[in-house]
């Protein structure tokens, strides 16, 4: 990959792994840090990396990223105290009524679950680029989209699970 | 709700039905089915509505990833001034014609092989890089001899080397008789300390006294190299190896070989100069 296509690359799928990574991590400091940390990681590998599989490369560069962050932090982090929706890209994914419900209900569905629906609503990945990564097989992936979905069908039918 | 329950197969063909996954007949017969059915229309519903919408949120500072192309000309001019400078070898080394068996020196050299030849000979230079170095299998007592004697034989023994050949190991054998190279006379003046190892001074002093020459020779120490911060003495040192090593028949090799990759997205590089048997006498950091 040369530095013309790597910065097509930026271009291209920076706002991806951003958005991505702040629905993950309901933090756009810490989701920019994803961002940062995934494109250096691109940048170290760009002479081995295609620009066809840069994409791939770069959402499993940030998934890895993000479960380093959620094993090294802990569970308990302030997260009463996020002002996430103070910044500017979070604002314009504030919703109401429903949307508002299943981005709640979203964050309380199993982690790759939640990860798998991003991945397939949000950039339209097709089960094999979810499967690779997530380090899952396309039947995994399958099964976790359903459960997932089977799962924020039930908090939507019944929003008091959320409480 | 409860009255609306419907199996867990039906669910995954109404997942499958939103995926896209069934045929157009499939997907259509499901379809008229969930028409006719208000509990599998309700499910189907709420299946519909956890498919998120893609959000508009972007990178604010997506500029700041981006990586110039300025500095891959760096890595070009390095290249290509590597490349200049093994080409500049390669055409020194066959500009400069070495006579390995020819010549006053050798034959002189070759007398005093035969006159006395010597067995299992160890022998370390002790300055430069050019005088002959014989290496032997087998440690013997001769290691304790005197640095004179030393170097005599090893000296003799190298020059007759058809005969040991199956025991010993001559790296350099020959003393250059020609005229110096216009180069080496052009840079002669950029050179600060006396090279034992010049073609002219060896040869003189070969030629009038050479065994008084190795017993000096070998009463000397290996002049020290300047600290890694004196790049400019480094280099000259550099050169005058490899000159020395193109003065005595061998084909220098330059090896550039990148380090510290993983620290920085642009390494340092190393510049080694070996010999043909990749023993490597001296390299530098540029």
């Amino acid at each position: 990959m040369t530095v013309s296509e790597y910065n097509k690359c930026v271009d291209l799928h920076s706002s991806a792994i951003f958005r991505f990574a702040l629905k993950q991590m309901r933090n756009p400091d810490d989701a920019k840090e994803i961002v940062q940390i995934s494109f250096e990681k691109l940048w170290m590998k760009h002479t081995s990396v295609d620009i066809n599989t840069a994409k791939s490369y770069l959402f499993t560069t940030a998934y890895h990223s993000m479960v380093d962050f959620w094993r090294t932090e802990k569970p308990t982090s302030d997260i009463q105290h996020l002002d996430y929706k103070q910044h500017p890209a979070a604002q314009a994914t504030e919703f109401t009524g429903a949307m508002e419900i299943i981005e709640k209900a979203l964050n309380a569905i199993a982690p790759i679950q939640k990860t798998v629906i991003l991945l397939r609503d949000y950039e339209g990945h097709s089960y094999q680029e979810i499967g690779e990564i997530t380090g899952l097989n396309e039947a995994q992936v399958k099964i976790n989209i359903f459960r997932g979905r089977k799962a924020l069908k039930d908090i939507i039918g019944n929003p008091n699970h959320l409480i | 709700m409860e009255h609306f329950k419907i199996t867990e197969e039906q669910e995954w063909q109404l997942f499958e039905l939103l995926e896209g996954n069934l045929t157009p007949q499939d997907a259509q017969q499901l379809q008229q089915e969930i028409e006719r059915n208000p509990a599998l229309k309700a499910h189907y519903l709420e299946f519909q509505a956890t498919y998120l919408q893609p959000s508009s949120v972007e990178y604010p500072n997506a500029q700041a990833l981006k990586k110039s192309s300025k500095n891959k000309q760096v890595y070009f001019y390095f290249s290509l001034s590597a490349a200049a400078a093994i080409a500049l070898l390669w055409v020194s080394s066959f500009l400069m014609p070495t006579t390995k068996s020819q010549g006053p020196a050798s034959e002189q050299t070759a007398n005093i092989a035969k006159n006395s030849p010597q067995e299992n000979l160890e022998f370390t230079p002790t300055v430069g890089y050019s005088i002959p170095v014989i290496k032997n299998t087998s440690r013997g007592k001769h290691s304790n001899q005197s640095a004179s004697s030393s170097t005599s034989q090893a000296f003799n023994a190298a020059h007759s080397a058809d005969q040991y050949n199956t025991q010993q190991r001559i790296e350099s054998t020959t003393i250059n008789n020609t005229q110096i190279h216009p180069l080496i006379v052009a840079t002669e003046q950029n050179r600060s300390t006396p090279n034992v190892n010049d073609t002219a001074v060896r040869r003189n002093k070969i030629r009038t006294t050479p065994e008084s020459q190795l017993a000096n020779n070998a009463t000397m120490t290996t002049p020290k190299l300047p600290s890694q911060k004196n790049k400019r003495a480094l280099i000259q040192s550099f050169y005058r190896d490899a000159r020395a090593m193109v003065e005595n028949g061998h084909v220098p090799h330059i090896k550039v070989k990148a380090v510290n990759k993983d620290k920085d997205w642009m390494p340092e590089f190393q510049v080694g100069l070996t010999l043909e048997n990749n023993v490597i006498l001296t390299s530098f950091n540029p």
